[in-house]
């Protein structure tokens, strides 16, 4: 029996090499779509926004800095401005803390909501010498740009920013922006932790949870979750714990209460996400998915996620107040924007990640 | 007037020949070598479970559960606890391989086993729920009549013990094979038109797997190999052929599919089909290294193994039971893999990509105050993504709901799931009645009136 047999071993193994070179030839397209997709998520959109945060935390470093020196009208509203500029970076960034990068960390540093206001102000009531070091030592909420903006949006800043200690604390806080931002851009770039190498290898490894297409979709489910509950549904009203005493809309819950810049910072996640369905441009998601024959009634997956990226945008443009107000003034405008963020969470959740097969646990599937 | 029929000669000639069949007597060396193949590969793959680490985040850290019909009393319990009851179940495991007292090993190792599976629904998996089914099976047989170190081996066993392992062990792949008869499989190829490309990356094969046709080739493949592959392994001229493409079968899922041990528990559970002077012409082949005690010593054999009326009755019973409860979803209306009635401890294996998303709303009917409610505020990923495409999870959270509202001092609440679910590449729809207060629907075997019927199936 085994000569017989190793020989039929041996001509279905030179078969099935030779169906593979066959399909190498003709080009598998969907592998090929899937490769472009993670080089262009690579280069067009996790690089540059690591780069752009960067650049922007510089800016807004240099701004405070300026402040701290010489606090005038001219120079803090120079300080907004760098921050809005940087927060509307970071929210581009946010939908890139993708599972299974360790940097959890940095994200939380830099962006940890709400800020603890009352622990910000004992630090700069107290007597310790303000430093990097005082900075490093604090907690994620007392640091970061939502602490940052409590600094350089609260009532009357200008005023209370007389206070040296009060400046020095801002210039500070932002410094640290900057360098745990200048960490995270490390830890992905090729020079250092590589992470950006890995993200395109783990092409190779497509049936675990750390295949890049798995982590991506993963994020993108809970970035949905968050467009629809933590940042429109709560401050809403609508999402709450049964434990939340509280009743009506919770102004105070919006991204960010002081700035009234919550809407632009929406748009600007909804923008991450768009970015990461289109690749940056390139070949994203909406392409792999037309190769998969991804359809929904007729229209390709992709196409009615961006579609539905864009309602939700068309809804959330429509606010006229910032969000802090419209959720007691227009709550039915804030309505419109929950319910059509439900739909994005659901397509991006339910039918799109049913197309991609992706992996949800770390343990065993079932089996065959 | 009333004459009592006389019992019909032909019924009574076949239940004799029915017992001379089952009594007649047959090698136990194919238990022996099951049992310790069984016993090997279980203790590995629970040894491959503590080494990972799952015990914590699958068992000991979620803070909800998702509990089984009947078995709500199954704790869990904290991580030591339950790191000591695995290991429990490894030794279990080794000493049902060994032999000595395999009984009381087997028990253990299946007890301990079954209790931390039993712990949340939402880590069902068909690979558990088998090693269960047979484990409990073999305490019921004469596992121990061969390949025990320091004893003879009996002279038989009675033919229905080996017959009832091998059938439910064939019952799994025919159950599986009976599961890939739908449309979505052979039709559609769906859903390993939707896994394959995923796996495209993969070297060598993975351009393979891009072909168009794969799917389908796969699909039916798959098919035919669980419909026959019991058959084919019981005729001794196709079995040497039959159990090489069961290596290859199971060998491919292991590469493909995420699917951890199960597929080297079904290569070990195929060797049930080999006859024993196939394991003797093994055992000559490596006589050298034979250890004493794998034949039979000059004393000659001890007696056959006769087995009660009750151990059949009961094993009977049981492998009747195995035959009924996987075609169970035909009682229900709508199709299991959108409902899911039916759809557990039916070996339906790999038929089905779902995927759902899931909120629960809250209202005080004395108030009017309502609440929208998060899974994921309180459930793990797993759990989260599992609940969210099987109604009867869903069902659970929502009674976890109202008793968190309960404890939070908002009194009786209504909850309603607002959840949607996609099947097979299927675009989403509504899967729970938007309407249906869950907290008022009992727990039951019955259909679920509350899932909506879907417009595709």
């Amino acid at each position: 029996m085994s000569a017989r047999f190793g020989a039929v071993l041996g001509l279905t193994a030179l078969l099935a090499l030779g169906a593979a070179c066959d399909a190498a030839d003709d080009g598998d397209a969907r592998a090929d779509v899937r490769r472009a997709m993670l080089t262009d998520l690579a280069d067009r959109v996790i690089l540059p926004a690591h780069a752009s945060i960067v650049a922007e935390a510089g800016t807004l470093a240099d701004a405070t800095q300026a402040l701290d020196a010489d606090p005038t009208d001219e120079t803090l509203e120079a300080a907004r401005e760098a921050w809005v500029s940087a927060a509307r970076s970071w929210q581009r960034l946010a939908a890139l803390n993708l599972p299974g990068v360790k940097f959890g960390l940095y994200h939380n540093r830099i962006a940890t909501r709400p800020a603890n206001v009352t622990a910000v102000e004992e630090v700069i009531g107290g007597t310790e010498t303000i430093s990097a070091a005082l900075v490093e030592s604090r907690g994620s909420n007392v640091r970061g740009l939502p602490a940052l903006e409590y600094l350089l949006f609260g009532d009357d800043a200008l005023a209370r920013l007389a206070d040296p200690r009060r400046r020095a604390y801002a210039r500070f806080v932002a410094a640290d922006v900057l360098s745990q931002a200048e960490a995270l851009q490390t830890k992905w770039s090729a020079g250092g932790g590589d992470e950006i190498g890995m993200f395109l290898a783990a092409d190779t490894e497509g049936r675990n949870l750390q295949s890049s297409v798995s982590r991506i979709v993963n994020e993108l489910a809970m970035v949905a979750e968050d467009l629809r509950y933590e940042t429109i549904g709560r401050p809403l009203g609508v999402a709450r714990t049964p434990e939340d005493e509280s009743t009506g809309p919770q102004p105070g819950l919006v991204q960010a209460p002081y700035a009234g810049v919550s809407v632009a910072l929406y748009r600007e996640t909804l923008a991450g996400v768009r970015a990461l369905v289109t690749g940056g441009g390139g070949t994203g998601l909406d392409d792999y998915l037309v190769a998969l024959g991804a359809e929904i009634d007729g229209q390709p997956v992709g196409a009615a996620v961006l579609a539905q990226i864009d309602a939700t945008d068309a809804a959330a443009a429509a606010l006229q107040a910032p969000l802090r107000e419209a959720v007691v003034s227009d709550p039915e405008g804030v309505r419109a924007v929950y319910d059509e963020a439900g739909e994005l969470l659901r397509l991006l959740k339910t039918d799109m990640a049913n197309w991609l097969g992706v992996s949800i646990t770390f343990s065993d599937n079932d089996g065959d | 007037m009333a004459v009592a029929a006389p019992a019909r000669p032909d019924r009574q000639r076949g239940a004799a020949r029915l017992r001379a069949w089952a009594l007649a007597p047959a090698d136990p060396l194919v238990l022996g070598v099951f049992r310790v193949g069984f016993g090997l590969v279980m203790a590995g793959s629970l040894l491959r479970f503590l080494l990972l680490g799952w015990a914590g985040p699958l068992y000991a850290e979620p803070a909800v559960h998702f509990t089984y019909p009947g078995f709500g009393w199954v704790r869990p319990l904290p991580l030591g606890v339950l790191t000591g009851l695995l290991a429990v179940a490894l030794g279990g495991a080794l000493g049902f391989a060994v032999g000595r007292g395999w009984r009381a090993w087997g028990a253990v190792f299946v007890a301990a086993f079954t209790y931390v599976e039993l712990i949340d629904a939402a880590t069902y998996l068909n690979h558990y729920y088998f090693v269960t089914v047979v484990g409990g099976l073999t305490l019921a047989l004469p596992m121990g009549a061969a390949l025990v170190p320091g004893q003879t081996p009996r002279a038989s066993v009675p033919r229905w013990t080996v017959a009832a392992l091998r059938a439910q062990i064939g019952a799994v792949y025919v159950f599986a094979g009976i599961a890939k008869l739908h449309a979505d499989w052979l039709v559609d190829a769906m859903p390993l038109r939707i896994w394959l490309p995923a796996r495209g990356g993969l070297p060598v094969v993975g351009p393979l797997l891009d072909l168009e046709w794969m799917p389908w080739a796969f699909a039916w493949a798959g098919a035919l190999f669980d419909l026959l592959a019991p058959f084919a392994l019981s005729a001794r001229k196709w079995r040497p052929w039959a159990y090489a493409a069961a290596l290859a079968f199971h060998a491919m899922t292991y590469a493909l599919f995420n699917i951890g041990v199960f597929p080297f528990v079904m290569m070990v559970a195929a060797l049930v089909f080999f006859e024993a002077d196939e394991w003797r012409a093994l055992g000559r082949r490596l006589s050298r290294w034979r250890p004493s005690w794998a034949g039979p010593s000059g004393t000659g054999p001890r007696p056959p193994v006769q087995t009660s009326r009750w151990a059949a009755a009961a094993v009977a019973a049981f492998l009747a039971v195995q035959l009924l409860l996987p075609l169970r979803h035909w009682l229900y209306p709508g199709d299991r893999l959108w409902t899911e009635e039916g759809f557990r401890f039916a070996w339906h294996v790999m038929v089905a990509e779902k995927t759902g998303t899931a909120a629960f709303h809250v209202r005080q009917p004395e108030t009017g105050r309502e609440w929208t409610v998060l899974p994921s505020d309180d459930l793990s990923p797993l759990q989260e993504k599992q609940m969210a495409f099987q109604p009867d999870l869903l069902w659970q959270y929502a009674q976890h709901v109202e008793r968190r509202f309960r404890e939070a001092g908002h009194g009786d609440v209504e909850v309603r799931a607002d959840a949607f679910v996609s099947v097979n590449g299927r675009p989403s729809r509504r899967i729970v009645d938007p309407d249906a207060d869950l907290t008022r629907v009992p727990r039951s075997f019955g259909p679920k009136r509350w899932i909506l019927p879907h417009p595709d199936f």
